[in-house]
């Protein structure tokens, strides 16, 4: 059993060291062939491995029985990123960024991945908490973690005068109250002047918690890191603690609720007939995700110090929601990883800059049309302790069809 | 007095756009049950063939003829533009013909944005407006103090003789009836003989005619074309589609005029609002939805309610 563990464990920590170092240096080096023969050779790899079974198997054991384990080893990699990275700031703040967009992610992933609301105006409530945090610093100078819980719940605020709309209609309709919601807030804040017009809010104050600004560096060990590392850590903590409050949310009966009501997975008609209050659980799940959207804008004014109406349009929504669909609908770590790349990739490809949405739009019909399911499809819950696989006599019957 | 008449003017030729773009919508909505949202884009393709025609004719085989070169410019434009959305309804429609109806929806969009940043990299110097060359004639007057120019009657007139042969060709033709009898149930149509996928082609055909001239009067009248131009233009398609009804054709054309005139009165009455015209008139879109989640004329009988 002993000897079991230690081949485990260092299965694991094999495959994470490689794909950290994979990742670290498709980060620093700047030559995009390199680049590019480092991915090619990761996926080569990755699909060798997945070819034989023998392999495969082992190393997905692995990290299934060791789920503790790799969990703190991901926890140490992460934490360790900045002491990496020191040397380049620009990439602490771009992880930054991408922590960011995780949690937009998980909250649009609550909307329209659990609940299936489809919202895609994503960035308009972007916008309320990263306007709200700003209006507040400049004007009344409040403290800047206050601004940020203020930023969020101001989202869910404004996220509740759609509620009635978003009730009333169906499908494409609702659609299109999302998209109408985030085109007349774009023209309203380009517009307003008590809002900054088109040049939007300038010079909001960094962040700073109890006295510690966060455009210090960090000395650790003696070792100095940049400032960027301050809003790394924090967007960590914040991150980490709502994609764990996503997770339970997901895995307990809220997460069934929300499936239930979702056209997608579940059938609202047969969720009322069970009881399910339908209509106060989307709008639920919706305020949840608003929470998480508003959040993040919150961060984001107080990390870039400006915020502009060309942040909110409909196709930053897009994009937005976007990371739900290529990561997995419903799937949590999907997400997490679709939100990442889709910050690091424009970032690494600034060369072909003129050509990356085209090629984006490009990717994302392909996914759409060959693998509806994403990048990492959703797991499959497991009801009762211990039992991993559904057994063949509760699984859906093939061909059975959500749709009809 | 004279500026609601201006004001009503404007709009009805703003209206004319936005139907053209709208029946287009209406039309994917009811044949294909799918709402197609790189219709704007296909509107602003359309644009830019014309440009491109208009420019190749001047200068590079010499035609002068102002008239000449508009007819040929319309002949052009639909004929490719109609071509191009036939190809792309058989590329990205076509696989997602019986998917849920968001998975369609988010296709067609990511589909859009793509054919949008295409334009932008591989049309020179394409992410800045493009000048649009004037062939119609400066002629304007006055009647009653009401401004009435030669381009806004161009289009008014154009827009109405195509949105009459839209519903002469839907309403009188083999294959128009074909459309709407897919329209009111696709299966039952396939067993009377209809050929759907002859069907789907020629929605594409007929939109992408309505969105190419559609794209050129919008370069008439403004003068200046861009590529984003399509994303407005499809939200307000769409949106003037949905307070149709979605699937009603007439109901289109009442919404895009509707919307339109909505836009063009909150520029003139309310103080500083011709920047806040998209406000009003996209609130008064959720409020609508709010009062009629189904349009106002109800869709084609016999639909399905999604």
């Amino acid at each position: 059993m002993n000897d079991h563990a230690l081949k485990d464990w260092l299965l694991i920590i094999c495959c994470l060291a490689v794909s950290w170092a994979l990742f670290i240096s498709v980060l620093l080096i700047t030559n995009l062939f390199l680049v590019f023969a480092l991915i090619v050779l990761g996926g080569v790899a990755m699909y060798g491995i997945s070819r034989r079974e023998g392999v495969k198997a082992s190393i997905v054991q692995a990290f299934k029985r060791r789920n503790r384990f790799t969990f703190i080893c991901m926890f140490i990699i992460i934490i360790g990123l900045p002491f990496i990275l020191r040397g380049s700031p620009y990439w602490i703040l771009i992880l930054t960024l991408a922590i960011l967009w995780i949690i937009v992610a998980l909250g649009i992933n609550i909307q329209f991945g659990s609940a299936g609301i489809i919202n895609l105006g994503a960035a308009a409530f972007y916008g309320v908490g990263a306007y709200t945090a700003g209006m507040f610093a400049i004007k009344l100078g409040s403290p800047p973690l206050f601004n940020l819980l203020l930023g969020a719940v101001m989202s869910m605020v404004v996220g509740s005068l759609l509620f009635i709309p978003l009730l009333k209609a169906r499908g494409h309709y609702q659609a299109l109250v999302t998209i109408a919601f985030v085109m007349a807030f774009h023209n309203l804040l380009n517009n307003a002047a008590w809002l900054g017009g088109a040049q939007g809010i300038v010079g909001i104050p960094p962040m700073s918690v109890a006295g510690w600004s966060f455009v210090q560096e960090i000395k650790v060990w003696g070792l100095k890191l940049p400032s960027q590392a301050n809003f790394y850590y924090l967007a960590l903590l914040l991150g980490g603690l709502l994609a764990a409050a996503s997770w339970r949310l997901w895995n307990s009966w809220v997460g069934l609720t929300w499936n239930a009501i979702n056209e997608g997975t579940g059938d609202e008609l047969s969720a009322k007939c069970m009881g399910v209050a339908t209509g106060k659980w989307a709008m639920i799940a919706f305020t949840i995700g608003n929470f998480y959207i508003g959040l993040a804008g919150a961060f984001y004014s107080h990390m870039t110090t400006y915020v502009s109406p060309p942040d909110i349009t409909f196709y930053q929504s897009l994009l937005f929601l976007s990371a739900v669909i290529l990561g997995g609908v419903d799937s949590i770590p999907g997400v997490c990883l679709a939100a990442l790349l889709l910050v690091i990739l424009p970032e690494k490809l600034r060369a072909f800059q003129q050509y990356w949405v085209m090629f984006f739009g490009i990717a994302l019909v392909l996914m759409l049309i060959l693998r509806r399911k994403g990048l990492i499809p959703a797991m499959i819950r497991i009801y009762t302790r211990g039992m991993r696989e559904i057994p063949e006599s509760l699984r859906a019957p093939k061909g059975s069809n959500k749709n009809d | 007095m004279d500026t609601i008449l201006n004001q009503i003017i404007h709009g009805l030729m703003l209206g004319v756009m936005y139907s053209l773009v709208a029946v287009g919508f209406t039309l994917f909505f009811g044949v294909l049950n799918l709402v197609q949202f790189a219709h704007g884009e296909i509107f602003m393709v359309g644009a830019f063939l014309g440009l491109i025609i208009l420019n190749v004719m001047h200068s590079f085989l010499g035609i002068d003829h102002p008239a000449l070169l508009l007819l040929i410019c319309f002949a052009g434009s639909s004929v490719l533009t109609a071509f191009l959305g036939l190809l792309f309804g058989r590329v990205t429609i076509r696989p997602i013909k019986d998917a849920p109806p968001i998975i369609a929806l988010l296709t067609t969009l990511a589909a859009g944005i793509s054919i949008r940043f295409f334009v932008m990299a591989f049309y020179p110097s394409g992410s800045q407006p493009q000048n649009f060359p004037r062939y119609l004639p400066d002629w304007q007057t006055e009647v009653h103090g009401v401004q009435l120019r030669f381009d806004s009657l161009f289009i008014l007139v154009g827009g109405i003789l195509l949105i009459l042969g839209t519903y002469l060709f839907i309403n009188k033709t083999r294959m128009g009836i074909a459309m709407r009898a897919v329209a009111q149930d696709r299966e039952t149509a396939s067993m009377m003989g209809v050929n759907i996928n002859r069907v789907i082609d020629t929605t594409f055909v007929v939109s992408g005619i309505l969105a190419a001239c559609a794209g050129i009067f919008n370069g008439l009248y403004y003068r200046q074309i861009i590529f984003d131009m399509g994303a407005i233009y499809g939200v307000v398609g769409f949106s003037a589609a949905v307070i149709g009804g979605l699937g009603n054709i007439f109901g289109a054309i009442v919404g895009g005029f509707l919307f339109a005139l909505l836009a063009s009165f909150t520029s003139a009455f309310i103080p500083g609002g011709s920047a806040y015209r998209f406000v009003t008139a996209f609130a008064f879109l959720i409020l609508f939805l709010v009062i009629r989640p189904k349009g106002i004329l109800r869709a084609s009988r016999g639909k399905r309610e999604t």
